[in-house]
Parts: C-alpha cells; sequence; structure tokens
C-alpha cells in the first residue's frame, strides 16, 4: 500500500469514529443523520458505478448495462434521500437482515475453515457473532425508538476500526533472491 | 491453432454481434427502467412527501369512494405500462437471441420512445418545487437513458438486418 | 491445467529433456505442488505463509477484495497460474485503469516467460518445476487475466464446443450450470461455471471462472466471446496448445540442463555477454525481442528463446501425445502415466501430497530450507517477487510491491 492508501483508510476510520461517538451521545439528532448517511452511500455507490462504466465497462462486450444500472441507481439514492416518513421499523428491520445474513455466513464460513484444519478461523467467527448479535439487538429492542441509531452507531465503530488496523498492516512483498 | 476474427467478413460478423447485443441489453433495460418506474411511484407515493390526492391534484372534498375508484385506475395503468415494458424488453431479447422473427415490437418501441421525449419537458414545469431540483435531473436522466435505449435498440435492429443481408 | 499435464506431462517432459526418473519424479512433483501450495497446507506445516502459490476455495471465499486483497491475489495467481503476457500492451482509446488489467491477460511466449525460465537456472529441481507448471499455464490458460476483472475475465453465454464427429467438425452449444460439485457431463455438453458477478473486484472474476474447466480440458476445442475481445470470437484449439506446451517444456527443460547450444544473432554473430545482463534484440535492427540471457561476462551466451519447441520430440512421439491429448476424457492421468513409463522403464508413482510434510515438520530451523519442500518454497518466493517486481516496473499496481532481499546462495 502507498503512504497516501493508508492515509485514506487511517483518515476515514477516525471520521467514522467522530460520527459514531456523536451518534452514540446524541440519538435523537442522528436518526435523520442514518438516513442521509443510507442515501448517500447509495449515491456514491450509483456515482461510482458510472464512473466504472466510463472509465472500464464501455470497453466490456455488453458493458452498457452499467450505464443503465448506475443511473437507476442514482435515482434510487435520490429518492432515499427525499423519503421524509420512512418508519424507523423499516430501518431497524434492513440493518437486522444486512447484519444478520452477513454474520451468519461468517459463521459457516469460519466453521468450514475450522473443520479444514487452519487455525485462522476465529477472528472470522469474531465477526460473524458480533454481526448476528447486532441483528438481533435490532429485534430485541425495536420498541425502543433510538435503537436504530445506536446499533448503527456500534456498527460503524466496528468498521472504523478494522479500517484503522488495516492502515498499519504490512503489504510489501519481499522476495529472495 | 487458436483463431481470433478477423478480416473482412470476420469484421462483419463482429458488428452483427455488437448489434445483437445492443438489442438484448436495450431489452434488457426497457424491463429495467419498467419496474423502476413503478417501484418509484409507490415508494413515492407511500413514504414521499405528497399523497396520491396531492400528485393528482385532487380536490380534499371529493368522496373517498372517488379515491378507490381513482387508485384501482392507477393500479390498472401502472399495470399495463409494465406489460407494454415487458412486451418491448422480451420481444427485443428473443429477437436478439435469434428466437423470434417479428419485428412488430419495434412499433411499440418507437412509440414508446415518442412518449418518453415527450414527457421530458414536462419536468421543467415552473409550478414544480424548486427544492426538487437535483430528483427533476435525475429523473430526467432516466427518462433519457431510457429514450436512448429505445433509440439504439431500434437503431441497432435495423443494422442487424442490413448486416445479414450483406454476409448473404 | 490439471494433474494429468502439470504432473504426468511434466514427468515424461523432463525425462525427454534428459533428466533421470528420480529428477523427473521431482521436478513433476513440483510442478503439481504448484496448484496445492496454499496458505491452509502451509499453516499446517509450519512454513511461511508467503510462499503459497494457490488459493483453496475457501480462501478465495475468504479472500478481501480491498486493494490489499487484491494485490495478494494478483501476486499469486499472475505469477503461478496467468503469467501476463505483455505487460506494456497497447489498445487505442482506453482508460489506464482498464489497460492495467488488459496488461495482465495471460499468453504463451511472453517477455516474464523468458523470465521466469531464466530465473530457474542454476537453481533446484524444484524451481525448474514451478517454472514448468507456469509455462503450461500460459497455453491452457491464455486470454484470461490472474486478477479478479469482470471486464477482462467475463465471457459471453454462447458457448460452442466444436466437436469432431467422423471427420467433421460439428458445433455444439455449451449448457452451463452452477453446481461446484456436480462433475462435467462431457456427453452432453453440461459443464459448471462460475455465476455471474456484476462486481469488477468480485473473486467470482478471477481467472477462467466464467469458461468453466474448458481451458483445462486437453481435448477441448471451443469458440467463445471474451469481455476483451471487442466482439471478437475466439477459437480455442486446446490439443494444439497443450502439443505445444509439451515441446516447449522439453525446449526450456533442455535449457536448463545447459544442452542447448550458445545462441546467436539471427546474422550469425555470437553474442558475448557484456555482464550487463541486457534483453537481446534481433540483428540489423529488426527490434523482435527473442529473449534474455544470463549474466556470466565475456563467455558465449546461452538464452532462453520464447517461441522455439522441441521439434524433434514432437517428430517421435508427436502422433502418441496427439492420442492422449484428444481424448474426450476429463482426466487423462491413466493414459499420461503410461507414456511417462514405457519411456523410462520406472514406475511413475502418484502424486501424494503428504509425501515431503514430515520432512519439512521434523527439520531444523536451519536445516528446513534444505528439504524438498524448502527448496519449493525459495522457488515459490522467487518466482513470485520477480513477477511482483516486473509488473510494478511496468507502471502496474495490481501486484502492489516487492523488496529485493539479496542472500549468499545455499552451498
Amino acid at each position: 500500500m502507498t503512504r497516501f492508501q493508508r492515509g485514506k483508510l487511517l483518515v476515514g476510520g477516525t471520521i467514522m469514529l467522530a460520527v459514531a461517538g456523536v451518534m452514540l451521545f446524541l440519538p435523537n439528532v442522528t436518526y435523520n443523520l442514518i438516513m442521509l448517511f443510507l442515501g448517500l452511500g447509495f449515491l456514491v455507490s450509483a456515482v461510482s458505478m458510472l464512473w466504472y462504466y466510463f472509465t472500464m465497462a464501455r470497453y466490456m462486450v455488453g458493458g452498457k448495462m452499467t450505464l443503465y444500472k448506475g443511473i437507476i441507481f442514482a435515482d434510487f439514492a435520490l429518492l432515499t434521500l427525499s423519503l421524509t416518513d420512512v418508519p424507523r421499523l423499516y430501518i431497524l428491520l434492513y440493518l437486522a437482515v444486512i447484519h444478520g445474513f452477513s454474520g451468519i455466513i461468517e459463521i459457516l464460513r469460519a466453521r468450514e475453515a475450522r473443520l479444514n484444519g487452519t487455525k485462522r478461523f476465529k477472528l472470522k467467527l469474531i465477526h460473524g457473532i458480533v454481526n448476528v448479535v447486532i441483528a438481533l439487538s435490532c429485534i430485541i429492542f425495536v420498541k425502543n425508538t433510538n435503537t436504530a441509531v445506536f446499533i448503527y452507531g456500534i456498527g460503524l465503530v466496528y468498521s472504523a476500526l478494522c479500517k484503522i488496523t488495516t492502515a498499519f498492516r504490512r503489504t510489501t512483498f519481499i522476495y529472495i533472491q | 491453432m487458436d483463431t481470433i476474427s478477423k478480416g473482412n467478413v470476420e469484421d462483419l460478423g463482429c458488428r452483427y454481434r455488437k448489434y445483437q447485443k445492443n438489442v438484448e441489453i436495450g431489452g434488457k433495460a426497457i424491463i429495467i427502467f419498467g419496474v423502476w418506474s413503478i417501484i418509484k411511484f409507490i415508494a413515492s407515493v407511500l413514504l414521499g412527501q405528497q399523497s396520491l390526492r396531492d400528485l393528482l391534484g385532487i380536490d380534499p372534498n371529493y368522496p373517498e369512494q372517488f379515491m378507490f375508484v381513482l387508485v384501482v385506475i392507477m393500479i390498472v395503468l401502472l399495470a399495463l405500462t409494465m406489460v407494454w415494458h415487458a412486451y418491448i424488453g422480451v420481444s427485443a431479447i428473443k429477437y436478439a437471441q435469434g428466437l423470434k422473427k417479428s419485428r412488430f415490437f419495434l412499433v411499440w418501441a418507437a412509440l414508446m420512445l415518442v412518449v418518453t421525449v415527450c414527457s421530458i419537458p414536462g419536468y421543467f414545469d415552473p409550478s414544480n418545487n424548486p427544492e426538487s431540483l437535483d430528483t427533476v435531473i435525475v429523473s430526467v436522466l432516466v427518462d433519457l437513458s431510457m429514450s436512448f435505449s429505445l433509440l439504439d435498440m431500434i437503431y441497432s435492429s435495423f443494422m442487424m438486418t442490413r448486416i445479414k443481408r450483406q454476409m448473404g | 491445467m490439471q494433474e494429468d499435464f502439470h504432473y504426468y506431462a511434466t514427468y515424461c517432459a523432463a525425462y525427454l529433456a534428459g533428466y533421470s526418473h528420480e529428477e523427473s519424479l521431482e521436478i513433476a512433483y513440483s510442478a503439481q505442488f504448484v496448484d496445492l501450495c496454499s496458505r491452509t497446507f502451509l499453516s499446517k506445516i509450519g512454513a511461511p505463509l508467503n510462499a503459497a502459490t494457490t488459493q483453496l476455495q475457501l480462501e478465495m471465499m475468504d479472500a478481501r477484495t480491498d486493494i490489499i486483497g487484491l494485490q495478494d491475489i494478483t501476486r499469486i495467481w499472475a505469477a503461478f497460474h496467468f503469467l501476463p503476457q505483455d505487460l506494456y500492451a497497447q489498445k487505442p482509446r482506453r482508460s489506464k485503469r482498464y489497460m492495467q488489467k488488459y496488461r495482465l491477460i495471460c499468453g504463451p511466449n511472453g517477455d516474464l516467460l523468458a523470465k521466469t525460465v531464466e530465473n530457474a537456472r542454476g537453481k533446484s529441481l524444484q524451481h525448474v518445476g514451478i517454472a514448468m507448471h507456469v509455462l503450461a499455464d500460459t497455453w491452457a490458460h491464455r486470454y484470461f487475466a490472474g486478477t479478479p476483472s469482470l471486464v477482462i475475465n467475463n465471457t459471453e453465454h454462447d458457448f460452442v464446443e466444436l466437436l469432431d464427429v467422423d471427420g467433421e467438425q460439428v458445433e455444439r452449444p455449451v449448457k452451463f450450470r452452477h453446481s461446484p460439485t456436480a462433475a462435467d457431463d462431457l456427453e452432453n455438453g453440461i459443464y459448471t461455471n462460475s455465476l455471474f458477478q456484476g462486481n469488477e473486484n468480485s473473486i467470482m472474476n478471477l481467472g477462467h471462472g466464467r469458461a468453466g474447466h474448458f481451458p483445462d480440458y486437453s481435448f477441448a476445442k471451443y469458440r467463445y466471446m471474451p469481455a476483451w475481445g471487442d466482439y471478437q470470437e475466439i477459437e480455442k484449439d486446446n490439443p494444439a496448445d497443450y502439443e505445444k506446451a509439451f515441446a516447449q517444456m522439453v525446449y526450456a527443460m533442455k535449457f536448463l540442463r545447459g544442452e542447448l547450444e550458445p545462441g546467436a544473432s539471427s546474422a550469425g554473430v555470437e553474442n558475448i555477454c557484456s555482464g550487463r545482463g541486457a534483453e537481446v534484440r534481433g540483428a540489423a535492427g529488426e527490434g523482435e525481442r527473442i529473449g534474455s540471457y544470463s549474466c556470466i561476462q565475456g563467455a558465449r551466451c546461452v538464452f532462453f528463446r520464447t517461441g522455439k519447441y522441441d521439434e524433434e520430440v514432437l517428430d517421435k512421439y508427436g502422433a502418441r501425445i496427439r492420442e492422449i491429448l484428444t481424448k474426450r476424457q476429463l482426466i487423462a492421468s491413466d493414459d499420461w502415466k503410461r507414456f511417462g513409463e514405457e519411456l523410462s522403464g520406472h514406475t511413475v508413482e502418484d502424486f501424494d501430497i503428504e509425501k515431503y510434510q514430515e520432512q519439512y515438520v521434523n527439520a531444523t530451523k536451519d536445516g528446513k530450507d534444505k528439504t524438498f519442500i524448502g527448496k519449493f518454497i525459495r522457488g515459490a518466493i522467487s518466482q513470485k517477487g520477480m513477477v511482483t517486481e516486473e509488473i510494478h516496473k511496468s507502471g502496474n499496481m495490481h501486484a502492489g510491491f516487492s523488496k529485493l532481499k539479496r542472500v549468499r546462495a545455499l552451498g
């Protein structure tokens, strides 16, 4: 990784930590922030899909589909940003599904890794368990109006720590002659 | 020996495959645009700032039964829109794959193109909410993309026929 | 390619190149071992993980597709299974981002192949085996890249198999399914391939997954449209390619044994090495790159020429080799094994992944490098580093950086 790439990961992780902190301490204010993040996230995906089309996919056989998908995704992103009355329940369900699914997959992969004799399954298992716990929390504390905010904030802290750890990983390949 | 097609005849083959792919993608794109327009309409009505009444400009004094009939009509119109998109899309895909010979679907595609292009100026109605400029711009982009895909599909279909004649 | 070619055919090629039965077995074992030396295996025996020459299905499922993950994947697959043919390829009206992936497309007789063979010169038999695996795969896996890329490795669903029926070529559309556990049905033309994934860096878009096992079947002749080909169709003739791979392996191993005549330029003038190890070009300004040469200052240069094949072997054994290659079967190990045993008069033992494990595990810390697996590891790291370095030198960051650490050769 270049220094710029490491810096990007560090800065990104630190900003995520800061935002998560604000969310956890000011849950009422940050509900709309979650909707904003979700919408912005979709918008960034859409822009990146369009950028991908213009730099890569337009040279590919059948690449035009990426252009159409990107435009529809951009429309979807702006629709999300414009929606004002999304019940908190829908957001909780969305978070629960995302984390639950991801967590189950990680646990299954950790189990498969352990059966294959590798010792490198523990971190994966922890990732999986954390995701499942987050998903279950969404369901158990559904009546608490600020649950979505807390859970989203915790997810953000976790992702931020993973990003910061990655920034310090050694990546240069050393070979011997 | 491995061979990569090149030369005059194979060049025609390349172009034919390119237009064939354009027709297929155009067909898929039309179906996706159709599905998306319906989802967007429903989401805007259920979760957006305006209700169906506001969207259609219905006087609040009208009775509920009138609203019910209007909703039924809206559902039928949405279904017809979806059928229209699906017919063009599926026909285009089948034509590209050689499973269908008739090009009648291009008539409906041309009609859809005209309707879409004519509806674009409506986005720039001065009575629209100026705060929703970003959504208007993207909606225009969506309609322009759909128009482009229809035009591309129609043009590519004709080019397919022409090249097929040249290839003999 | 599969075990039939990497193990048994490499044994045959090594024996024909002049190696003894035992040496040929070591080379063949190493060639096949490249397909099995994963991080899971290395972790199990306590070996350095950066020597991994492959990734298991499970490891690939877990592989990250961020910058680090992609570099890691590319280092392994581009170095051992999809050696890039031309790191400086040009294509008009393409973005830099696209070209960086396009230049990783694998193909035979590239500059990197010459460097791979040169890199094995004077090294262990294990290193020779690694080079032979890489060489063979440049023929089988050509037109695909060893990095996850939708725009390069995707193929269209119109796949056609070209069958030889009573002397006539017949086309049969291929039916693909996405069932990794089900064996390919050769009779009915039903094959397994990877699922379409729209994400550029998805692991499903690595290598020839979208073409299923077709590149690895020596009998297969097929036609398809690659994503990078501007709607051109490729007709892949595996029997012809595999035959060339075999003949080139024999030539390469003769070169590595030092059996070839000193190289001369096309003007007939012997090249005297200046000691700087520069690339050799054709005489009279032809500009054709004919190979790199090794640095023995003042000595006559012997260099590895790409595009050369051992014609003698093909004249003598071509018919037999073609018979094996064109036989329609999922794996041709028995046929190649029989051929090898006929050539050498010895029994060619079956490949056993555990054969050298105990030797490595029980060796002392200082003695590990002298074991079979220890020598293989040195060869693998050297090959991986060389390819990473070359990719980086070409301005392509997909394999990341590498750092050269010179150590004294083992006595």
